[in-house]
Order: structure tokens, then C-alpha cells, then sequence
């Protein structure tokens, strides 16, 4: 086996398992046939590299929807969702932790999480209704609590409300698959709650955070490359604490601790957005 | 419908051909503007064959290597026939600017407005 072709195969792992089976050979002719067969081309290297990775997002995305603009609404309900549910696990977990939350976070981290539960069950017209209910008890509460702002509310309340109006123009037609159906989102997106809020609490100080970024690339390699929704959510979850940690930032006595986190996150940002991108793409060439 | 895209279906034109083949033919047909990599036929190969507008001819062996041969469907005719009207059509507007200017002025009709005395 020459160079040329001992790297073509290393490009072309970045196609799946299967495709690789059935055309691998076919590609690998294909190139050397067109080269001195000895020196490896970058050009050709590069764009084995990058049609695998194409080719692994649009095996992973399963039946594609009609229109780009749809997978695009569909993909903002994503991230919504699990900002609001990460968001309200970590609520959870650090009310739980200090017990100085109130009730009213309490509250929105239970409708975040029946939210997401009926969306994993497939009702896509459930969340309205519970943010309507939601918005009622925690109306009621805010009238009749004494110490409580009503402005204190408003952020959990908008996190609630953006994306079940996002998941009411996300919702599938008849034909479509309903990819929120999978009970991977009822699982993971308390897990990454519960670190997120495990994290607030170790404030950047226990070694263990750096571990637990680690399992979450570990997670990616293994599932994102052929789930895109762990890749969204990763995403999702490191834009939540870069935008946090952006922050902190700006406060001269907490710059550096933060700064070596905001370098972690842009590498996993660019790895999770990488996917959903070519997703898109994919997306939009087919339909 | 892109370049390569194009150049893919119309390599095919004249009869199967395999991956290698495309790509030269491909090169040809564009006078060396479009030169794929192997992943990016393969790509728009894979996307042509679901649209239903390539499909499988055949395979030999090579050298020890699968070679397959891809040909042109009823609808890949069509659809080629079809983007090359409208290219054509398109590059009638520019080669002919006194038919833009004719057609544009037939859309907004001058109106004559008197200069004030």
C-alpha cells in the first residue's frame, strides 16, 4: 500500500461504517486512478475528509423534513429546549444544594420538565397548554406573595414561553417523523442540568468539572457523530455557560479563573456546531 | 442544479461511465473549470442516485478494486434538458441587452413629465 492510499484511508474513516463497506474501495480507486499513486493530494485528502463528515451527518439526521426553513425552526426549538431544560435542572440542583431559590424557579423547572417529557412522548401541542397553566399558578403566586418581585419571574417565564411557541411552528406535519420522540432527550438533558448546576456550585475551583467537559466530548465522539441532537445540545449547553462565563468576564477578579473555561467551550463549540452546519446544508441541498 | 452537479449528469450524456471517468469527462465538458475531488462526485453521485435521476450500471474488478458504472435515467435526461434551457435562457438575457432594455421598458412606461415654464 502506497502513502497516498495509507492516507486516503485515514480521510475516509470520516465516512460511517457502512458506507465505507460499500463504497470504500470504489472511492479509493477512484482517486488513485487520477494520481502518481505515491504522493497524497491535500486537495483530494480534504474532500474525502469532509464528504465523509457530510456523509455521517446526513446518515445521522434519519428521514429529512420538506423545507430548510423548517429544520431551521426545528433546530431553534432544540436549543431552546434544552436551554430551558438544562436551565431549570440547574435551578433545581441549586435549590436543592443552597435552598436559596423560591418556589416560583421550582415551578418552572417542573413545567420545563413536564415540557420536555410530553415533547419526548410526541405532543407537540402540549407545551403551550402548560406554559398557559404555569402562567396562571405562578400569576396567582406573585399576587399573593408579599416578598416577591414581579420582575423576578420574567426570565423564567420567557424561557418557558419562547420555545413552546417555537415548538408550535416546529410541529411536524402528518407524515413527518417526530425526532423529539427519542427518550435520549428525557434523559440527557437533566443530566447536563444536574452538571451544569453541580458546576455552579464548584465555581470553577473542583477538578472534577474538567472531567466532566471531558465525558461530554468522550459523549460526542461516541453518540454526536451519528446523533446530531447531542451535538445540538452540547452546543446549547456550552453557549449557556460561554455567554455566562462572558460575563463573569468582564469582572476583573474573576477573569483569569473564567478565561481557561472560555477556551474549552470555543473548542467545543466549534465541534458541535461543525455537524449541525453541514446538517443544515444537507438538509437544504435535498430539499 | 451546481456546477458540478451539472457537469456530473452531463458527463453521463454519451453513456455509462465509472467514478474516474465522470470526473475527466466532467473536466472536459467545462474546459477545466470544474475538476471534482472524489468526494465531492461521490457526494453528488449518492444525491443523483436518490433523486432517482442516476443509477447503477454494472461493476467490474480492477486491479483487485470495485469499479462501478453509473448512467443517466429517463428523468436525469430530462432534468439535464430542463436546467440547460433555463442556463441557456439565462445567458440569452445577458448576450442580448438590448432585449432587457426592450422588455424593461415595456414593463415601465415612461411617463412624460413637463418642465415647469
Amino acid at each position: 500500500m502506497s502513502g497516498a492510499e495509507r492516507s486516503y484511508r485515514i480521510a475516509l474513516r470520516a465516512f460511517p461504517k457502512q458506507y465505507r463497506e460499500e463504497r470504500g474501495e470504489e472511492v479509493i480507486a477512484t482517486i488513485l486512478e487520477g494520481g502518481d499513486g505515491w504522493r497524497p493530494r491535500l486537495r483530494e485528502f480534504f474532500g474525502l475528509f469532509w464528504a465523509g463528515v457530510a456523509q455521517r451527518s446526513l446518515m445521522a439526521g434519519g428521514p429529512r423534513t420538506a423545507g430548510s426553513v423548517r429544520a431551521g425552526v426545528r433546530l431553534g426549538a432544540y436549543a431552546l429546549f434544552w436551554l430551558a431544560a438544562n436551565d431549570a435542572t440547574a435551578t433545581l440542583v441549586h435549590f436543592h444544594n443552597h435552598y436559596h431559590g423560591h418556589a416560583l424557579d421550582v415551578g418552572a423547572a417542573v413545567t420545563g420538565f413536564l415540557i420536555l417529557l410530553t415533547l419526548s412522548r410526541g405532543w407537540w401541542a402540549a407545551p403551550i397548554m402548560l406554559v398557559l397553566v404555569w402562567e396562571l399558578a405562578s400569576r396567582t403566586y406573585l399576587v399573593s406573595s408579599t416578598h416577591l418581585s414581579s420582575g423576578s419571574g420574567s426570565v423564567v417565564h420567557l424561557t418557558l414561553w419562547l420555545p413552546a411557541l417555537f415548538c408550535l411552528l416546529a410541529r411536524p406535519r402528518k407524515h413527518e417523523p417526530r425526532d423529539l420522540r427519542s427518550p435520549f432527550w428525557a434523559v440527557a438533558a437533566p443530566a447536563l442540568g444536574a452538571l451544569m448546576g453541580w458546576q455552579w456550585s464548584a465555581l470553577y475551583t473542583n477538578p472534577w468539572v474538567g472531567l466532566a467537559y471531558a465525558a461530554l466530548l468522550v459523549g460526542w465522539l461516541v453518540l454526536g457523530w451519528r446523533d446530531l441532537r447531542l451535538s445540538i445540545a452540547i452546543a446549547t449547553f456550552v453557549m449557556y455557560w460561554g455567554l455566562r462565563n462572558a460575563l463573569i468576564l468582564t469582572a476583573p477578579h474573576r477573569g483569569l479563573q473564567v478565561g481557561r473555561f472560555a477556551v474549552v467551550e470555543l473548542v467545543f463549540l466549534l465541534i458541535a456546531v461543525v455537524p449541525i452546519a453541514i446538517g443544515l446544508v444537507g438538509r437544504r441541498v435535498r430539499a | 442544479m451546481r456546477a458540478p452537479t451539472f457537469f456530473t449528469l452531463a458527463a453521463l450524456l454519451d453513456g455509462p461511465l465509472h467514478g474516474y471517468g465522470i470526473i475527466k469527462r466532467a473536466e472536459q465538458l467545462s474546459e477545466g473549470a470544474v475538476h471534482m475531488t472524489a468526494g465531492t462526485l461521490y457526494g453528488a453521485l449518492d444525491r443523483l442516485s436518490r433523486e432517482g435521476l442516476v443509477i447503477e450500471q454494472g461493476q467490474e474488478i480492477v486491479a483487485g478494486r470495485a469499479r462501478r458504472y453509473y448512467r443517466l435515467t429517463d428523468e436525469g435526461h430530462t432534468a439535464l434538458e430542463v436546467e440547460a434551457e433555463r442556463m441557456s435562457k439565462a445567458a440569452a438575457v445577458v448576450q442580448k441587452p438590448e432585449g432587457v432594455a426592450a422588455s424593461t421598458a415595456r414593463r415601465r412606461p415612461v411617463k412624460a413629465h413637463p418642465r415647469p415654464a
